[in-house]
């Protein structure tokens, strides 16, 4: 069969490649312009996807992942899969040993945190406290702190009527929950050896 | 722990995701370093601090390993992945500034500067690079250090440099490449066409108030792929 001449003949990935990175001769190129400045759009298609695809790779300045991000990432899973692999473990029960509701705070401690209702719960040597705050009339934010050596590594989960709420605390043990809604909620902490139950409270 | 080889194979993904369910480490340190440049590129157009950087990634996994049962396709994680990367760093951005409103000094902070870097990620161009990367992962060794070579250094080595350090005659460099980036392209059409599993009731949605993107807006070239070319197309 005989080929059409070269002005006429279809662009393919390597005569793409070759026009963007301006590796062919001055006679290759005028060809290659002539047929893309045609009526050929499945080359034009062809020339754009492929210069996109280069771009984009070219544009990727993304340095190596720090090593130390990855391994928090990887923390992550290490807790829930030992947790999960440990159904075994048994759950220990936290103690609740101060709510601002039950012993009312002195006026000056008020005034300062305003409508706010402090929590500390005991989870053997460690400690919780949490702090609710109104939002609207049906939602509240928690806030709190996890006393804990590397606090980081354990999951904190609110259950509250249909909502499962999950925080993993920063370095220093704070965390944050929005949007939690009002009523009877259940506490736990998950760290990757022990996990404790929180006694219900009514948010 | 030695992380497990890429796949040419557009569902990795879900079978990561299958094993992860099943509570095997190494399926989720693969996950992990698939995505992770992803995070790493959202996150760092934030400047934040070391600590806050693992802060992000700590969040944004922990957030993953949550929604895993509802996150198997390539393309849903990658925008899953992306949205919320940049909500978690965006308000640690904005945590952080407040703080150091607060406590320092007016005459100290520092104004911003025309030149300064800007802050925020252009997503849609993250997201199209993140696809990119999971379609080289799919590649051979050899096509992965040829593209690597040719398109992520930064100055390009020449062609002699390029030969030399992989082994390969300088004359097949070209046609190679032309090989590899055919490849390449079909295992990113494979990974963007695999079957999504996501409904829309799961995509990650975002309040104004908390600033995040108004909605997504992958990019439209992995969309494009096999769609008639645009008349203004270059």
């Amino acid at each position: 069969m005989k080929r059409p001449p070269m002005g006429r003949r279809h662009l393919d990935v390597p005569a793409v490649l070759d026009y963007l990175e301006a590796r062919l001769d001055a006679t290759a190129m005028a060809r290659v312009e002539d047929h893309l400045a045609g009526s050929c759009s499945r080359c034009r298609e062809l020339l754009h996807e492929v210069g996109r695809l280069v771009d984009a790779m070219r544009a990727d300045r993304t340095p190596p992942v720090p090593a130390a991000a990855r391994a928090r990432a990887l923390t992550t899973f290490g807790v829930r899969a030992r947790v999960q692999d440990s159904e075994l473990a048994a759950w220990r029960r936290a103690r609740l040993l101060f709510d601002s509701l039950a012993a009312p705070l002195p006026v000056a401690v008020r005034r300062a945190v305003g409508e706010a209702r402090w929590l500390k719960f005991a989870l053997d040597q460690h400690v919780l406290e949490i702090e609710t705050e109104p939002e609207s009339g049906e939602q509240v934010t928690v806030r709190g702190r996890l006393v804990a050596p590397e606090p980081a590594v354990h999951r904190i989960e609110l259950v509250a009527g249909s909502e499962t709420l999950t925080a993993w605390p920063d370095a220093g043990g704070r965390f944050t929950l929005e949007r939690v809604p009002t009523g009877a909620a259940r506490l736990t902490v998950e760290s990757p050896d022990h996990r404790w139950r929180l006694p219900s409270v009514v948010l | 722990m030695t992380p497990e080889p890429a796949r040419l194979d557009p569902l990795e993904d879900q079978r990561l995701v299958d094993r992860c369910l099943r509570g095997d480490a190494a399926a989720w340190e693969a996950l992990v370093r698939r995505h992770e440049r992803l995070v790493h590129a959202v996150s760092r157009s934030y400047h934040l601090s070391e600590s806050d950087l693992g802060d992000v990634f700590q969040d944004v996994f922990a957030a993953l390993v949550s929604g895993l049962p509802r996150l198997r396709e390539p393309r849903a994680l990658v925008r899953w992945i992306s949205s919320t990367t940049q909500r978690i760093a965006r308000a640690t951005a904005l945590k952080r500034r407040r703080e150091q409103a607060l406590s320092a000094a007016p005459e100290t902070i520092p104004e911003l500067a025309a030149g300064d870097p800007p802050v925020g990620a252009d997503l849609e161009r993250l997201e199209e690079q993140a696809m990119v990367q999971l379609g080289l992962a799919a590649l051979s060794p050899r096509c992965q250090r040829l593209i690597e070579a040719l398109y992520y250094e930064d100055p390009a080595p020449g062609y002699s440099s390029i030969a030399r350090r992989l082994g390969l005659p300088m004359g097949s460099i070209g046609p190679t490449r032309a090989r590899c980036l055919e490849r390449l392209r079909a295992a990113i059409e494979a990974v963007t066409r695999a079957p999504s599993r996501i409904s829309e009731r799961d995509r990650p949605t975002f309040d104004s108030g908390t600033g995040g993107p108004e909605g997504f807006r992958l990019g439209s070239f992995v969309e494009r792929l096999g769609q008639p070319a645009r008349e203004d197309s270059p």
